[in-house]
């Protein structure tokens, strides 16, 4: 009779646990684990390197980091962590846009190839300024935030309304 | 709360999306809009006057986009080789609206007046000068793009290089005044003509003044000149022994007030 319980607990938390792993690789897969293998491959890397500031390995940490949380707000979905990861989410994607982007003033240097001979001496560079674009998406990144930080008061707030059942109560 | 929350959560992702499309579409149409020669340049000229030369270049900026350009901007920046800047001039077209033409010259004039001056060194020296170069322009007020080219090369020869007094020779007219024959070495790498004055002091082997005089030169561009003369007047003829050395300075009017040559000795 207990290892029967036992086994149904068991097959219970399974039944809990796996769909909730397999959601957390799959999203963390969309959210992040694409590009990772993406820069495992040498020339991809290096025209990310060349159009942002940071090695590619930083640009790796970067990927790492969002599905690593990813990952853990799907794993621990019904308790208040994933609202807590979101919003840290949001504030870890707000300061790298900004170091990514260079404030929002990318400067691409271009290179002398046969087809462009440029002189050893002379530097051409293509500047693109988009700092009004990129406050946008921190103000929407910033909404997104307070978003998060509304679901975990409404969770809160469910949680202490659920009625409390004692264990000696049937 | 929920619902609210829900509709916050919609309307970042619906803004999300719509300015996703909005970058998407503004940069293909600035890829379309300098593809198909958008912003075009015409036939470079220079003209140059008594001290002053001009470079202009006609600029031609067809909207062909699905925006409007604003501030489409030229900056020229003409520096020494120090990196010190000697001129800047810049051409600004404020605004050229979808489907429109405009066009304007961006021109550089550069005075002799005010590249020598306080730069004694490029009238005896050839050197290099730096070119920046800048195209910019805003697109639908967001997005900046510009286009630079640092350090463009072009060569300067000067006017005088060179300049050296290798030799004088002393004839005389009078018991006053002298002909004094100066051997030079000097050639003009310059596009434009040169003068100068000649002003020299005469000294005797006891170091004492004995006379004054005064010389000019005139080179065409890219000549040299091997001699020129001078007319000489004895402040003291007495002491004059026909030995001695000569202070020889130069000076150009409006650029070079006194330049100081080596001494150069005679008899």
């Amino acid at each position: 009779m207990a290892e029967d319980e036992k086994e149904r607990t068991t097959r219970d938390l399974a039944g809990i646990l796996v769909p909730r792993i397999l959601k957390a690789i799959i999203m963390g897969f969309i959210m992040g684990g694409e590009m990772l293998f993406l820069i495992a491959f040498p020339q991809i890397g290096g025209m990310l390197t060349q159009f942002f500031p940071g090695e590619s390995t930083s640009i790796s940490y970067f990927f790492l980091v969002f599905v690593g949380i990813e990952v853990a707000i799907h794993l621990l979905d019904g308790t208040i962590f994933p609202y807590v990861l979101s919003v840290a989410r949001a504030l870890i994607s707000m300061y790298v846009l900004v170091v990514v982007t260079n404030g929002g003033m990318l400067t691409i240097p271009i290179p002398a190839t046969p087809e462009i001979p440029i002189p050893s001496e002379m530097a051409v560079s293509f500047t693109i300024d988009f700092r009004e674009v990129l406050g946008i998406f921190l103000m929407l990144s910033l909404i997104s935030l307070v978003k998060n930080m509304l679901q975990a008061v409404d969770f809160l707030s469910k949680k202490a309304e659920e009625p409390v059942i004692p264990p000696e109560l049937p | 709360m929920r619902q609210s929350i829900r509709a916050l959560g919609w309307a970042v992702t619906l803004s999300t999306l719509i300015l996703v499309v909005f970058l998407v579409s503004t940069f293909y149409s600035v890829f379309q809009l300098l593809m198909a020669q958008g912003v075009g340049f015409g036939e470079f000229r220079m003209s140059s006057s008594n001290d002053e030369v001009t470079l202009s270049m006609p600029i031609i900026v067809n909207n062909t986009g699905a925006f409007d350009i604003n501030d489409f901007q030229i900056t020229t920046t003409f520096k020494d080789s120090n990196g010190f800047v000697i001129l800047e001039n810049s051409t600004v077209i404020q605004e050229v609206q979808k489907g429109q033409l405009k066009s304007a010259t961006h021109t550089l004039t550069m005075s002799f007046l005010d590249i020598l001056s306080n730069r004694t060194n490029l009238l005896f020296n050839d050197t290099e000068f730096k070119i920046d170069f800048s195209i910019g322009f805003r697109y639908t007020y967001l997005l900046g793009f510009q286009m630079s080219l640092k350090n463009m090369s072009i060569s300067w020869g000067a006017p005088l290089y060179g300049l050296r007094v290798t030799g004088v020779n002393l004839i005389p007219i009078n018991e006053t005044y002298l002909l004094m024959e100066l051997q030079l070495e000097v050639e003009n790498h310059s596009f434009l003509d040169v003068g100068a004055i000649f002003r020299l002091t005469i000294y005797n082997e006891n170091g004492r003044q004995v006379g004054t005089g005064t010389g000019g030169i005139f080179i065409p561009q890219g000549q040299r000149l091997t001699t020129s003369q001078a007319l000489v007047e004895l402040t003291d003829p007495t002491n004059f022994t026909g030995r001695g050395h000569v202070k020889i300075s130069i000076e150009i009017p409006e650029i070079l007030e006194h330049y100081d040559l080596p001494e150069v000795y005679y008899g």
